[in-house]
């Protein structure tokens, strides 16, 4: 595995660009087969970007490392006989992951820092931690053993902190291990890190953790990312045109719709598109006053149009109804437009929310569509709840989590209590009807909800996931993120809270993570029918908080474009698609089938590979299966290094028991003669 | 197996009469064979010709009435065995004559069935063979022939599939559009009843009145509709049909004079699988008077020697190949036994001993045949500890017996203890026997009033008593009769599912049981540690545990055979009482002594096939198999409480072996991506890891939930094949030299000890050379 370190490259030059490429490939290569040396990596994804990005700047000291040479520790466990074989490849492996990113700089390594791999384990690591602007990293001293136990290295992204609190003060607290911090991430493990009291590092250094973590948006570490390259638009940008995805979905064919460019300056809505799929008779006055009538000026638009039927998915907000019931003529005519388009002549208008909620909005000026005004309209309710109920849900689900690693008693009843799965349920049992509506009962639909870019966008998006086989492919699935999420203006800024110091900011919701994990449930359900696989979207929601990538920066695609996000940053799209390989689906069959995944509890579960990654580490060569991820979860390269790994494995081992021959033959020997001597005195007495 | 098992053992007894008697028997039997092997060739030709259909009649006369003579030689044989086995056992002319009634009406049957042969054949040859198309139809082996014409509902009769030995003759098949019902040999239509109605189940928990007829065969009850084209619209799947032997209850509901409405008057049938049937009547002319009562004879009948396990098989003079996949000693040799320290011992051969044992055990080789005696005296049930597996590198042993008749005042046994000791003895580098009590700690205590209890570590110095903790039988069923209401409860309403499903207790039980095997496998693989399992009578909780941590730690016992092995060894040969558990062909449905303690097992070895999809040769649908059929009274594997009983009433020549038809099915049961793995597997035994097993539990509720999940097909087709097996090779063969080496690392070891001890007694001697001086 060691054939070629990292610092043995040649640095790279920054001006021509082929000399990069090819650099590229092969340290793409290389990477990968360092990766593979563990066997077990589960942020080995991270490291093919790494490499794969140009100019890497490689952590020099590596080769004259002062955390190895100095840590006594370290080489003791070396000499350690029961590892002698892997200790090599763990090195190795310990060099890429302290290589730096690109425009990644260390501000602190803190020495001695104790971590307990589970919060009741009796052992500690003890180990340093090493700060940079993109992330935390701890490096225990006897990694070897570490790795055995844990399988991964503790890497904590800047970006998925959502607090950091210190316990134990430095004169109260007693024993050991009440001195520290405690990082507490967005996603389901939170660390903690104990000091000792003696050195009075520790407000330094929460300090050093506050400053590099909520940074001003211009200085985010992916803007530094790409700062050392050529400002180009990346093709994972591009990957979305609407233009496209419409003529794909055949609406063109279709004289009825147009798209309309009255929000060519962001003047009707700002938090929608430029582009405004709407019926072809609908002028620019009417979306005005529409837009008006519309909480947000989100008006209704269309997202999905089902070849087959005629029939449309559109998306809006809600109407301003209020307590006067004030109503809209432009809004009703755009209403019965829409209808028109089809060919039964009929809308049917889903309100994501609960009944009692949507009622209480009337109070709010907000309200749902009076029916005695939409002529050949019906109204329903998915009973979705709001991010509020969600956000609850999944800090119930976090605490479950974190209590079940330790002892794991009511876990199928806590289950229920945080409701989590119930609200999945109620998600899917939403998309389904919408399905069944424009599929079935030929019906086209209008979905909204408050403001018509949280539950709206899981429940549009869910259904044309069901419907349409292409965003089941991961161009696709990418193509319907940008679509329904990005592009709706899904606010992800404040939902996953990027950036933002305030821990318990209200704005704050999980529900991106949940239209992920139904997406994974009906992976699970059908694991043929998808291109890509469960590791695809664990990536995803890795780099949702990361922050290496800008794809989830800010709140609209209006702030993105005024920001030059699309400049500044890479996509998370490039990535993914440079690097599709090891996100296929290993049983993909395409199937033009409209896949209705079972609703019933008894058929939804916890997506343990995702919620659990960090505490039970998923180990490569045993049991747990990701769907879709190849059984065995080697790629080709990586099983022929293996396999050269368990065959120099062998010849050692050979050795080791030649060794122990020799040595019991000798013992026999001298054992033999020893009894012959004693024997001949026997005799001799 | 059994014939050379008995000789062998027969050899030894003193009744020279008895053994003559058998000698000649053996030798009518050979004879017989010969005459089969014969006429199974005759008929493989005549099947092979009846399959071109165009063939000339002539020769299929002729084919016939060699088949005939054959038959008419065979049933000659058969009596004047018969005749002779009479004379042996005089005491059991009750149950004989009971066997040869059942032969008689088999007879009739036969002949029955030969002229229904022959009239289908020259009905056949009548037609014009363009009407039949030919159709080679998914299920099983059979071909199903279907009149293209006249789609109405015709009973079709053709011939056979490929296999030689199971399966032979001709059979019967229902077709009624998609609907098809194939018979199964010796399976005949008892009574069909018209006009019945069946609550089919939609899935929105509505009910849907199907108009149809019940038909009820010696074999099984099942519902075909009067419109066929019901099932364009829903599944087949879920079209009644149920076994016998599956058969809980059957309960009538309703008045003829007093019911209200249609729906008021029929009978429910509850299912060992969770299953509920209710079928109406029309309140005419006792309408369900005949069929309830028939159903109730055949579900029920007064002994197993009259269910469909003993028509089934139509040759009673071959022992099919299932049967002898169990050969103790052969077992016993592949783990590498006798060796120093254990011997294969007979004494039991006669089942004097233990009467539930099997007739092979195997023990230390330090005890003498009396203090085997004596100690089976101190074991209750005389279940003494034997061995069941030992690891063939290092010697760590699995030993399972029944729990000690210690009692209030402590009796204490020594050869017991020696016996115990000579366990430990075994193995060069344990340091302790560990003794497992599978019981929680109470129970055992409440377990020395009655007069047994638990080993006291007193007498003991050598051993470690831990126990696991696992409930009784009592229990086992109590939780899973909660499962079946929350099953009927979650198609309601599944808000509760989760809290219920913990409420079971299904889980947690599960999780006691899969998590003490890991333990005993890692014990015994990583630390090299003998154990001994027991929990009361040894035959319960000690067989789920057992069973599970050879699973672990033994690859073999992962392949399908192997699987076949392991249960046959620690479930069938050492008594556990499947008749009694199951509560074959017995109407009380409340029996205290029923318990789903197989089920269980089975269902953890589900959870653990579910976390390693390639370390195991079999697949889910061999486990959902085993247990349907472990119901269905079809085989023979099954019945009777021990193998004592099964080898008195020779199970293997009157009914098939269930490993028979696995045998020759195996492309179904196998996993496609099984690569064989040497290296022992400790599966995760958190609550969180289990899944509940939908597609054996529920799925008769709610198919077309489950429908599309069970897609089985294959992964990773081509997916660098070869590469995955030569790593996996790799990984084998790198386990064995880790072994070797910690062996010679051992081995040092101990020379080490001794040179120390070797300088000690030399100091020793010094100083007392010194002191003397």
């Amino acid at each position: 595995m060691s054939k070629n370190p990292p610092s043995n490259y040649p640095k790279t030059n920054l001006n021509s660009k082929q000399k990069n490429q090819n650099k590229k490939n092969k340290q793409t290569s290389q990477n990968k087969k360092n990766n593979t040396s563990l066997g077990s990596f589960n942020e080995s994804d991270e490291e093919f970007f790494d490499a794969k990005l140009e100019g890497i700047e490689i952590f020099k000291q590596n080769s004259s490392s002062p955390y190895f040479s100095d840590s006594d520790s370290y080489s003791e466990s070396e000499e350690s006989q029961t590892n002698m074989y892997n200790e090599n490849n763990l090195e190795n492996k310990l060099k890429n992951k302290l290589e730096l990113l690109d425009g990644e700089t260390k501000s602190r390594i803190e020495e001695n820092v104790k971590f307990k791999i589970t919060p009741k384990s009796k052992e500690i690591f003890s180990g340093f931690l090493m700060l940079t602007n993109y992330r935390i990293l701890f490096v225990p001293y006897q990694f070897s053993t570490f790795f055995q136990k844990y399988q991964q290295l503790i890497i904590i992204t800047l970006g998925s902190i959502q607090q950091i609190v210190k316990f134990g003060g430095s004169k109260k607290s007693r024993g050991e291990f009440s001195y520290g911090i405690e990082i507490i991430t967005k996603e389901f493990r939170d660390y903690k890190f104990y000091l000792s009291k003696k050195d009075n590092k520790r407000k330094a250094m929460c300090h050093q953790i506050m400053k590099n973590t909520f940074v001003q948006i211009k200085k985010c570490f992916a803007i530094l990312h790409k700062k050392n390259k050529k400002l180009c638009i990346d093709p994972g940008w591009e990957i979305y045109y609407p233009f496209f995805e419409f003529k794909r979905q055949g609406l063109f064919e279709n004289a009825k719709w147009t798209i309309s460019d009255a929000n060519e300056k962001w003047k009707i809505c700002p938090t929608y598109p430029r582009e405004l799929p709407l019926p072809s008779t609908i002028t620019l006055k009417d979306i005005q006053a529409i837009s008006k009538f519309r909480s947000k000026g989100r008006l209704p638009v269309l997202s999905y149009y089902y070849r087959k039927n005629l029939t449309t998915i559109t998306r809006s907000s809600q109407p301003k109804v209020g307590l006067t019931r004030s109503r809209c003529i432009e809004d009703e005519k755009l209403l019965k437009e829409i209808a028109a388009t089809t060919e039964n002549d009929k809308l049917s208008i889903l309100d994501c929310r609960p009944k009692k909620n949507a009622l209480a909005n009337m109070g709010r000026h907000g309200g749902f569509e009076i029916l005695s005004n939409y002529g050949n309209c019906t109204l329903d309710f998915l009973g979705i709840e709001n991010i509020h109920a969600m956000r609850d849900s999944l800090s119930k689900l976090k605490t479950l989590v974190n209590q079940s690693v330790v002892e794991e008693k009511k876990w199928l009843s806590g289950l229920e209590d945080t409701m989590w799965l119930f609200h999945i349920q109620k998600i899917l049992e939403g998309s389904i009807k919408i399905v069944k509506y424009i599929t079935i009962g030929a019906i086209s639909v209008l979905v909204h909800c408050s403001d018509g870019w949280d539950r709206t966008a899981q429940a549009c998006s869910l259904s044309q996931l069901i419907i349409d086989p292409y965003f089941r492919t991961v161009e696709g699935f990418e193509v319907l993120i940008e679509k329904e999420w990005l592009g709706y203006g899904h606010k992800f800024h404040q939902r996953v809270g990027h950036l933002n110091k305030h821990a318990r900011d209200t704005q704050r919701s999980p529900v991106f993570l949940q239209f992920i994990d139904c997406v994974y449930q009906i992976l699970r359900q059908f694991p043929t029918a998808f291109e890509f696989n469960e590791d695809f979207l664990i990536f995803i929601l890795k780099h949702l908080f990361s922050l290496q990538f800008g794809t989830f920066l800010y709140n609209s695609n209006r702030e993105r474009l005024e920001n030059q996000i699309n400049i500044k940053t890479f996509s998370l799209w490039t990535y993914i698609n440079e690097n599709k390989k090891i996100f296929l689906n290993s049983n993909y069959e395409k199937t033009e089938e409209i896949l209705i995944p079972s609703i019933s509890i008894r058929a939804l579960v916890f997506w343990e590979n995702y919620y659990l990654k960090a505490f039970t580490p998923f180990q490569k060569n045993s049991n747990k299966k990701k769907i879709g991820v190849s059984i065995t979860n080697f790629s080709k390269e990586e099983l022929s290094d293996l396999i050269e790994e368990k065959n120099s494995n062998k010849i050692k081992l050979f050795q080791q028991i030649q060794e122990l021959q020799s040595q019991i033959e000798q013992l026999e020997k001298k054992q033999k003669s020893k009894e012959k001597i004693q024997l001949t005195k026997k005799k001799q007495k | 197996m059994e014939f050379s098992s008995e000789s062998d053992f027969d050899s030894s007894s003193s009744n020279s009469d008895e053994e003559a008697q058998k000698v000649i028997l053996e030798t009518l039997q050979k004879l017989n064979r010969s005459d089969e092997l014969s006429s199974e060739i005759d008929e493989d030709e005549f099947d092979a010709q009846l399959d071109g259909i165009q063939s000339s009649t002539s020769f299929k006369k002729k084919v016939l009435i060699l088949t005939k003579q054959n038959k008419n030689k065979k049933e000659n044989t058969q009596e004047n065995e018969k005749k002779q086995e009479q004379k042996e056992n005089e005491e059991k002319q009750e149950n004989e004559k009971k066997q040869e009634n059942e032969k008689r009406q088999e007879q009739k049957e036969n002949s029955n069935k030969e002229k229904e042969k022959e009239k289908e054949t020259k009905k056949e040859t009548k037609k014009e063979t363009k009407n039949l198309e030919r159709k080679d139809s998914q299920i099983g082996d059979w071909v199903v022939v279907k009149d293209k014409k006249t789609r109405k509902p015709t009973i079709v009769l053709h011939s056979k599939s490929n296999n030689k030995e199971y399966f032979k003759g001709t059979t019967q098949c229902l077709t009624y559009g998609k609907l098809k019902i194939v018979f199964l040999e010796g399976e005949k239509i008892e009574m069909k009843s018209l006009n019945v109605t069946f609550g089919y189940k939609l899935p929105q928990n509505k009910i849907q009145p199907i108009l149809g007829k019940l038909y009820l065969t010696n074999y099984r009850l099942f519902f075909v509709p009067n419109e066929i084209e019901i099932f364009d619209n829903y599944d087949t799947v879920l079209n009644p049909e149920i076994t016998l032997g599956t058969i809980l209850r059957i309960e009538k509901f309703g008045h003829q004079s007093t019911g209200r409405g249609n729906f008021s008057y029929g009978i429910e049938i509850y299912s060992k699988d969770f299953r509920f049937y209710k079928f109406y009547f029309l309140k005419k002319n006792h309408s369900r008077r005949d069929i309830y009562r028939s159903l109730h004879v055949k579900a029920f009948p007064p002994s197993i020697e009259l269910s469909f396990s003993y028509l089934h098989k139509s040759n009673k003079q071959v022992v099919d190949s299932g049967w002898s996949i169990y050969d103790p000693e052969s077992e016993f040799k592949r783990q590498g036994l006798p060796n120093r320290n254990w011997s294969l011992s007979k004494i039991n051969s006669k089942y004097q001993i233990c009467s539930t044992y099997p007739r092979l055990l195997v023990f230390p080789k330090m005890l003498t045949n009396e203090e085997i005696i004596i100690v089976s005296r101190y074991r209750s049930k005389g279940r003494l500890p034997t061995l069941t597996w030992i690891h063939p590198k290092t010697g760590a042993t699995i030993t399972r017996c029944s729990q000690p008749r210690v009692g209030i005042t402590q009796r204490s046994c020594e050869e017991d203890q020696k016996m115990l000791n000579s366990i430990f003895r075994s193995n060069p580098e344990g340091t302790k026997l560990f003794i497992m009590d599978c019981r929680p700690k109470k129970n055992a205590m409440a377990n020395r009033a009655k007069g047994a209890g638990y080993e006291m570590l007193v007498d003991y110095p050598n051993c470690d008593l831990t126990f696991l903790g696992i409930d009784n039988i009592h229990v086992m069923r109590e939780s899973l009769n909660r499962i079946r209401n929350l099953c009927f409860q979650s198609l309601v309403d599944d808000k509760k599912w989760l809290s219920g499903l913990e409420n079971t207790g299904w889980f947690s039980h599960m999780e006691k049981i899969i998590r003490s095997s890991v333990t005993i496998a890692k014990l015994i693989e990583n630390d090299s540690q003998s154990v001994l399992v027991h929990c009361s009578d040894g035959w319960d909780r000690t067989a789920q545990i057992c069973g599970l941590s050879q699973l672990f730690l033994d690859p073999y016992f992962r392949t399908i055979e192997g699987f076949e092995v392991l249960i046959e060894k620690d479930w069938l040969s050492f008594g556990h009482k499947f008749h009694q558990r199951i509560g074959q062909a017995n109407s009380d449905y409340g029996n205290s002594q029923r318990s789903p303690v197989f089920l269980q097992w089975v269902d953890s070895v589900y959870q653990c096939i579910l976390q390693d999809p390639t370390a195991y040769e079999f697949n889910e649908n061999f486990l959902i198999f085993i247990l349907e059929n472990l119901f269905s009274l079809r085989f023979g594997t099954f019945l009777f409480n021990n193998i004592q009983e099964r080898q008195k009433r020779k199970l293997s020549k009157y009914t098939y072996s269930l490993w028979t038809y696995v045998n020759q099915n195996t492309k179904e049961f196998t996993n496609k991506n099984y690569r064989k793995r040497l290296t022992p597997i400790y599966p995760e035994y958190a609550i969180r890891n289990f899944i509940f097993w939908d597609n054996y539990y529920i799925k008769h509720l709610i198919p077309h939930e489950l429908k599309k999940k069970k897609s089985s097909r294959q992964l990773d087709q081509d997916f660098f094949e070869i590469e995955l097996e030569t790593y996996e090779r790799l990984r084998n063969e790198e386990y064995e030299l880790i072994r070797e080496r910690e062996r010679l690392e051992r081995e040092l070891d101990r020379y080490e000890k001794r040179k120390k001890q070797l300088k000690k007694k030399i100091s020793l001697n010094k100083a007392k050379k010194n002191s003397k001086k």
